[in-house]
């Protein structure tokens, strides 16, 4: 045994050793693609609105796919984007909300179909790190940090190898960003619009086969929905954008979801996933990111669910009414 | 807790100090901590249906007693099927009620008459088909005399619960496991020297190559009407290297662990892919079910002894089961089909057995013969694969169709093969991997052989190199679970 555990320890500490040398080559350098940096423009937006406000939450389905602007002004009241990345997970999503909302705003929730409670730790971590007060937004763990930092030093590992690696020539070494995925791909309400004029990708991501299975988030979001409520706020809940031939795919297990939602939602449910399906060619990069021609399409859509609801309506009106005379 | 996450690389060490130092070589306290660390190891998935492992545990310790101890033929058939009904009953339920309420509701739909599937909230819980094929096995077992019923709840558990085997088997037998954890166990450096040696391999064959073949068959299948046929062979054949090298890599690292605790599990793969016929690919694919499904379905339906077209008929059954078995979708059941008709010639001709030693054993090449006969059975069970990754059967004939088509004589489309890292550089390590496992071949996994390997020097350089790829390649972000934790 003692035989067996010197030689692990051995190996195990030679291991870590040798990768520590190496990536003391280059500590600096790396740098996060600053996506999630924009967080802090949509906070800093929703603090200086001091009136009710129109508040999209969600994934990047709503990052990439609504024109804010329109929204206002067909509502005439302030629209903050907050869709950013459904790997953050619905409890992230719905936490941000919770220290977002104020007194009669109105919070259309549109997330990705069947998207997890938990989300991903590191893009949770690095957008904490850009806008310390998301570190509310989730829980965090030490064996989830630990991953954290020990993926951030593979990141590194991985760079000496790479073609701007210092081993290989003296360039300074930075990721190079991508400009669709980048802080400055935002317009001032939180919507990207980057990829409005790029030619579409020539396959979608995030295609999956989708199988049915009770949602969790539903229970997750009628806890919020009470919160909400205690704060005089109104939730909407919106199906997401999808491309058709995923739709298609898994249209089985959407009705099935749908039925679920239909049945134990407390939030009113505005539209079917089927209003806002788009051909294949309306997306830019995955089947949930739309491009110029289904953003336009979707925003008139959603548009035209808001102007016909009248429970919205009446939301809108008791928010833009002035405020009574103390 | 997946086997390639730093919560496991955690968990082994911790459960391996506490089960040698801690227990004092204790066999009572070993396995007690053994069974503890295992129902933690399962709750990580999802505790709630820890409740329905702990019941499905105890109704076959109890019936495995009833059976043993029952007065007459009638009673312990009795005992027997009610242990069979319950446990395929939550199988069942659990597994396919989904699928057949929706097919059941097509079917209506069909003739006109419009109903909503009564789908339930049904989740899957992780492991339900490897532990319920473990209770099974020891209840047939005990009802044939061929054990005697474990008396000892902690025992018994752990030989359905063990940890490394508990999700994706390799599925044990009573015969082979029950008196391993009976008997008192002593470390022994060979045995957990050389597991260290196989979960090092397993993990390399998950992350490094499985992982990597991942992205481009994922891409290849979902994206399949924008490619042209040879493109839809590369996806197929990377699809192929994945289940291998998913699959295996996941037995090796189960087995490998298991080796640390001075338990030897049932070999799951034995270079499947180096197969000169069909028959003989599956002595060699995932072997612990092959085998369980001959025991205790082939020959108590008669096996081969009827003649001619009773081994047809129960060969037809025990594929269409396996594919039934590993999910409720029509793809699998036509990729056990399909795999019936390969092997059906062999079973007509009685040319089953025809390979049953290593190819080109004691040799570094083999026969052009042997080549040949490998490279067709590759190709046959790579065509097979198809249908048992795709979506849909729709989506699995149109797949194929294309394959069939002209465009197959195109070049294949490179847009299909962007990611990280380049395709070129995976085929590389496809080649290499192929290489070292075909040297490998004649020992119990492929890089077996390293540890006795002098100088030292020689051992750790090999190993420091896996673990530097494997590091190379881990957190890349691609992270797919193990193909076998759905079934």
């Amino acid at each position: 045994m003692n035989k067996f555990l010197k030689k692990s320890l051995l190996f195990f500490a030679v291991v870590v050793i040798v990768i520590f040398v190496l990536n003391l080559f280059q500590k600096e350098g790396f740098t996060y693609n600053t996506y999630f940096a924009s967080t802090i423009d949509k906070h800093k937006l929703i603090d200086s609105i001091t009136s009710p406000a129109i508040i999209l939450a969600g994934g990047s389905n709503l990052a990439f796919g609504i024109d804010s602007k329109e929204i206002e002004k067909a509502s005439g009241m302030p629209v903050v984007n907050l869709g950013l990345n459904g790997a953050l997970g619905l409890d992230f999503i719905l936490n941000e909300l919770k220290y977002s909302i104020k007194e009669n705003d109105i919070v259309f929730l549109s997330v990705e179909y069947f998207l997890p409670q938990t989300g991903k730790y590191d893009f949770k971590k690095i957008l904490a790190n850009f806008y310390p007060p998301a570190h509310k937004f989730y829980n965090r763990n030490y064996l989830s940090e630990l991953e954290f930092y020990l993926e951030y030093d593979h990141k590194i590992f991985k760079n000496i190898f790479s073609k701007n690696s210092v081993l290989f020539q003296k360039a300074a070494l930075k990721t190079p960003e991508n400009p669709i995925y980048s802080r400055e791909a935002f317009n001032r309400n939180g919507d990207v619009i980057s990829h409005l004029n790029q030619p579409n990708n020539k396959q979608l991501n995030d295609r999956s086969r989708m199988v049915y299975r009770y949602w969790e988030g539903i229970n997750a979001i009628n806890q919020f929905y009470d919160f909400a409520r205690t704060k005089n706020v109104t939730l909407f809940f919106v199906f997401p954008d999808y491309a058709a031939s995923e739709y298609e795919k898994n249209k089985r297990a959407i009705a099935a979801l749908e039925s679920d939602l239909r049945k134990n939602l407390k939030a009113e449910i505005i539209n079917s996933p089927g209003d806002l399906v788009f051909a294949d060619s309306c997306f830019f990069d995955t089947v949930y990111h739309l491009n110029k021609l289904g953003r336009e399409q979707r925003t008139e859509k959603l548009i035209e669910l808001i102007k016909t609801n009248t429970h919205i309506q009446s939301c809108i009106a008791k928010a833009v009414a002035p405020m009574p005379a103390k | 807790m997946l086997f390639n996450s730093l919560n496991f690389a955690l968990f082994v060490p911790i459960v391996f100090f506490l089960y040698w130092f801690a227990t004092k070589g204790n066999i009572k306290l070993q396995n007690v901590l053994l069974l503890v660390s295992s129902y933690f190891f399962y709750a990580c998935w999802d505790y709630r249906f820890l409740f329905l492992l702990i019941f499905s545990t105890f109704l076959d310790y109890y019936t495995g007693l009833k059976i043993y101890n029952a007065p007459g033929k009638k009673n312990r058939l009795f005992w027997l099927w009610l242990s069979i009904i319950v446990n395929l009953g939550f199988l069942g339920f659990f597994k396919y009620y989904n699928f057949f309420s929706a097919s059941f509701a097509e079917a209506l739909s069909n003739v006109g008459i419009r109903v909503n599937p009564w789908t339930l909230r049904v989740i899957l819980p992780v492991g339900i088909s490897f532990y319920t094929f473990h209770g099974l096995s020891y209840i047939i077992d005990i009802y044939k005399n061929r054990i005697q019923p474990e008396k000892n709840f902690i025992i018994y558990s752990v030989f359905v619960s063990f940890f490394p085997l508990l999700v994706a088997g390799p599925i044990e037998r009573a015969t082979h496991l029950l008196p391993q954890i009976q008997q008192k166990r002593t470390f022994e450096y060979t045995k957990a020297a050389d597991g260290l040696r196989q979960i090092l391999w397993g993990l390399f064959k998950k992350i490094v190559i499985a992982d990597s073949c991942a992205q481009f068959a994922d891409t290849i299948f979902n994206n399949y009407p924008a490619f042209n046929g040879s493109t839809l062979i590369l996806g197929a054949f990377f699809f192929a290297i994945q289940i291998y090298c998913d699959f295996s890599g996941y037995s090796d690292i189960a087995i490998g662990t298991a080796r640390l605790f001075g338990i030897e599990l049932l070999r799951n793969f034995a270079f499947p892919y180096f197969s000169r016929d069909i028959a003989e690919f599956w002595r060699r694919w995932h072997i612990s079910l092959s085998s369980w499904f001959r025991d205790y379905l082939y020959i108590p339906l008669g096996g081969s002894k009827g003649g001619t077209w009773m081994k047809i008929r129960n060969t037809l059954i025990i594929f269409l089961v396996s594919g039934f078995w590993h999910g409720a979708n029509w793809t699998f059941i036509i990729w056990g089909l399909l795999n019936a008709l390969y092997i059906m010639p062999s079973i007509i001709f009685n040319t089953n057995r025809n390979n049953l030693d290593i190819v080109a054993q004691g040799k570094i090449f083999p026969s052009l013969k042997e080549l040949i006969s490998v490279v067709i059975t590759f190709c046959l069970t790579t065509f097979a694969w198809i249908f048992f990754r795709a979506d849909s059967l729709t989506a699995a004939f149109r797949y194929v169709k294309k394959i069939f088509s002209s465009s197959t004589f195109k070049l294949p489309n490179m847009s299909a093969f962007s990611g990280d890292p380049s395709v070129y550089f995976v085929l590389l390590l496809v080649m290499l991997f192929m290489i070292v496992e075909w040297l490998g071949r004649e020992r119990q996994y492929a890089i077996a052989k390293i540890g006795h390997w002098s100088p030292v020097a020689a051992r750790w350089s090999v190993y420091f190199t896996l673990v530097g790829v494997i590091y190379y390649f881990t957190f890349s972000g691609r992270g797919h679970l193990f193909i076998y934790f759905q079934f």
